[in-house]
């Protein structure tokens, strides 16, 4: 089994808590992030809920006050500075061309954009606001990232839908494998906008009152759709050499990736690389987000790889919602607190089953991680599935 | 950590020079400025009106957004040289990298989001930018299906290196035997009116309207569209199946300056590091480079920057090694630059030939390498270093060698 990186910095932003102390006990008790929607109103739309951050201040994660910030990028300051002191990472010049960047969003910036193209609309492309443009690139947040650390060396963003945040981590564990750097931070983030719920909400992507009321229900029967979230999860991940230098704790290895159109592909892919069997997994955190389409298709495929032992699953997404780039990093955090705590998180509202999505290790009740090896799933609707093995018996 | 080697088996390209390779690599070879009045939109109320708009393409329009139709066209054109069961689908993937994805889906969305008018849902469906790797990865399905790793990847400018480093990793990491590796991006009103915010462009007034890298009385850049496409391949597979070997993709390296979201580097400090970090991975010595396809986009600013760095990383060789700029000829195509760029800089080993820089005539001293100015060079090309950069302080490399 080889290490390919040790996880060694963790930190999240989440409607949940902020910082893993708070996150953690709220998501092993089945706290939800679930809520009525508020910030901006938006009539004839069913949906009415969101998981949203709230009363979240950024300027306690910067050095210095902005003149403006984007809040998918205030999301993910808070999320990258967590990571950076948890594992006392230090960028100098001695370091910071060793010291690398991975992030993903799937939307990013796209309040800025909108923002940025009503001024257009209204005042002609003459007046655009200039102090506007540089932050409705879809790297934005790396780059403000990069430039906050002073990190100089691998970088790396992924836009690529739901699974962009997992992505991003499984690259920064690869890109350490190959020795592209010592250290890389790594993570994924996503703002809830006024558009991107219009949007969401457009498409019958969203959750709305059914035979129950609206709310994120993963691998239930009476799932109808997700609840869209915020939220920015990053990870230092660290060559074992470097960990081993610095004596810092090492809370897991990434030990196997698996990349494929098509979740099964993507968990056989990553037991595979990792060298290790169905039977070593002590638990799936699954990518259901309460779709219908997707959760049962995602219960089919772990059906398939692990048969019927009863592995322990659990969907986040049933408190967090759906934050698009930002759920997998999430996902990823919350797999490191589950090894380190030995715990597996519940499925909250998972009540009924479903002859769709039968899975007989899912539970909306905490459930205890008997194995020191942790598979994450990541779906993204257009095909893309990641599945990243961890590993805490270092 | 691993010793797979990875070829180039593939090539494709839609520019404002032409569509397709052969017609592209003339162009760019003569010289010729695809740079003209835009005629897509209505420039009445913007600033700046000139830019390079895909010729030679028919754009379907029932097809899916302009930007994913040049992706899949150059797509389309890089695997031609598969014969269908040659590929293990799960062995193959995907890996593209854009700036502003589906731009026309994207200005739509906007505006309708704007207003308080509903959102249409094939807008936002065609927004999702991991949308065009799956719309890639099912055109491609005619040839055998590419059900391996597939991404998208976002580097503003520098993003088409990024797509083809991407899929080199991959192949190199054995999570595939062959990936397609591909930049896009289109011009719509929207993204025009983005770039024109950044005060980088050649103005109206000037007469020629022309990218001049490199010369003194340069005055800007000029964005244009497109897409480039390649096809990575491990060299056994390729070998094994008879495929026909364009160059080996040696190495790449991506990285941020970690200055400023809009102001320059100062010495180029971040392309210097870029250059040598891509050698590190590639396993060459600056010595060995023998040409540099640079980024050089014709900004009074950037220009020497990249200068600077180049003499930073080649040393005092940087004189003798012809760095050209073909934004001179393509304009400057985004996210699809770099992939662009990459199809040159194949095409520079394969048939010996660099092309030039064009509209150059009066040198700088800030400037003051071989530019290859207007006229293309007949040389053999061993080893070519094609660099990118884009807002935010991204920077991209890629290296190639001939192959055999």
């Amino acid at each position: 089994m080889a290490i390919k990186a040790m996880v060694t910095g963790l930190g999240v932003v989440t409607p949940i808590g902020v910082g893993p102390d708070d996150f953690w006990p709220a998501l092993s008790q089945g706290v939800s992030g679930v809520d009525e929607r508020q910030g901006f109103e938006v009539s004839g739309l069913k949906a009415r809920k969101a998981a949203q951050v709230l009363g979240y201040d950024v300027n306690r994660f910067l050095a210095s006050r902005k003149s403006f910030l984007d809040r998918n990028s205030e999301l993910a300051f808070g999320a990258a500075r967590q990571a950076l002191d948890s594992a006392r990472l230090q960028v100098s010049e001695t370091n910071a061309e060793r010291v690398g960047l991975s992030t993903g969003a799937a939307y990013g910036n796209l309040d800025t954009m909108r923002t940025f193209y009503g001024k257009v609309l209204e005042k002609g492309p003459k007046l655009a606001p200039p102090i506007l443009a540089p932050h409705t690139f879809t790297n934005t947040t790396n780059s403000l990232l990069a430039i906050e650390y002073g990190i100089r060396g691998f970088n790396a963003n992924f836009c690529s839908g739901m699974t962009a945040g997992l992505s991003a981590i499984a690259y920064a564990a690869d890109a350490i494998a190959l020795g592209r750097a010592d250290a890389i931070l790594a993570g994924g983030v996503e703002s809830l906008s006024e558009p991107l719920f219009r949007g969401c909400a457009a498409c019958g992507l969203l959750a709305t009152d059914g035979e129950v009321e609206e709310d994120s229900r993963p691998f239930d029967r009476r799932r109808n759709g997700f609840i869209l979230g915020e939220a920015s999860g990053f990870v230092v991940l660290e060559s074992a050499k470097s960990a081993g230098s610095r004596g810092v704790e090492r809370h897991a290895a990434v030990i196997g990736i698996g990349m494929a159109a098509g979740i099964e592909r993507a968990m056989r892919m990553a037991l595979t690389d990792a060298g290790v069997s169905p039977q070593a997994v002590g638990a799936v955190f699954a990518s259901a987000n309460s779709s219908r389409d997707l959760d049962a298709a995602e219960a089919r495929a772990i059906l398939a790889v692990f048969g019927r032992e009863p592995v322990p699953v659990c969907a986040v997404k049933s408190m967090l919602g759906e934050s698009y780039g930002a759920s997998s990093a999430v996902a990823f955090v919350s797999a490191v607190l589950a090894l380190k705590h030995r715990l597996v998180p519940p499925t909250v509202n998972y009540e009924q089953g479903d002859a769709d999505c039968e899975l007989p290790g899912l539970s909306a009740e905490p459930q205890p991680l008997a194995k020191p090896v942790v598979l994450v799933n990541t779906i993204d609707p257009g095909g893309a599935c990641v599945s990243v093995l961890l590993n805490s018996e270092l | 950590m691993t010793n797979r080697r990875v070829v180039v088996t593939g090539l494709g390209v839609v520019s404002c020079v032409g569509t397709g390779v052969p017609d592209f690599w003339r162009a760019v070879c003569e010289g010729r400025s695809g740079i003209r009045p835009l005629t897509r939109f209505d420039t009445s109320d913007f600033r700046f009106t000139y830019g390079g708009e895909a010729q030679g393409f028919q754009a379907d329009a029932g097809g899916p957004d302009l930007a994913t139709q040049f992706m899949l066209t150059a797509a389309e054109e890089a695997v031609g040289g598969l014969e269908v069961g040659e590929l293990n689908p799960s062995r193959a993937g995907v890996a593209l990298a854009t700036n502003f994805g589906a731009a026309d889906a994207c200005e739509k969305f906007l505006a309708q989001t704007v207003s308080v008018k509903s959102v249409e849902p094939g807008v936002f469906q065609a927004l999702g930018m991991e949308n065009d790797t799956d719309a890639v990865r099912r055109a491609l399905s005619a040839v055998g299906g590419f059900e391996g790793p597939c991404t998208l990847l976002s580097l503003a400018c520098a993003s088409g290196n990024s797509a083809i480093g991407y899929a080199l990793d991959a192949i190199r990491l054995g999570r595939a035997d062959v990936m397609l590796a591909g930049g896009y991006d289109a011009i719509s009103r929207y993204v025009w009116s983005l770039l024109s915010a950044f005060g980088i462009i050649v103005s109206d007034k000037e007469k020629p309207n022309l990218v001049r890298p490199f010369d003194k009385n340069r005055k800007g850049t000029i964005f244009s569209e497109g897409a480039g496409a390649l096809l990575l391949e491990e060299l056994g597979h390729a070998q094994q199946r008879g495929a026909r070997i364009y160059a080996e993709v040696l190495g790449h390296a991506m990285n941020n300056n970690a200055h400023h979201m809009t102001h320059a580097d100062p010495g180029g400090r971040g392309t210097a590091l870029v250059m040598r970090m891509a050698a590190q991975d590639a396993g060459v010595s600056p010595d060995e480079i023998d040409h540099i396809n640079s980024h050089a986009t014709g900004t009074p600013v950037g220009d020497p920057l990249e200068v600077a760095a180049i003499k930073s990383f080649l040393g005092p060789r940087a004189s003798r090694v012809p760095v050209n700029a073909i934004k001179s000829t393509i304009g400057h195509l985004m996210g699809a630059a770099g992939a662009a760029e990459a199809v040159a800089s194949v095409m520079s080993i394969v048939d010996g030939i660099i092309p030039p820089t064009a509209n150059y005539e009066t040198p700088d001293p800030a400037c003051d390498l071989d530019c290859v100015p207007n006229v293309a060079r007949q040389q053999r090309v061993n080893v070519v270093l094609s660099n990118s950069a884009g807002i935010g302080g991204a920077n991209s490399a890629v290296i190639f060698r001939r192959f055999g």
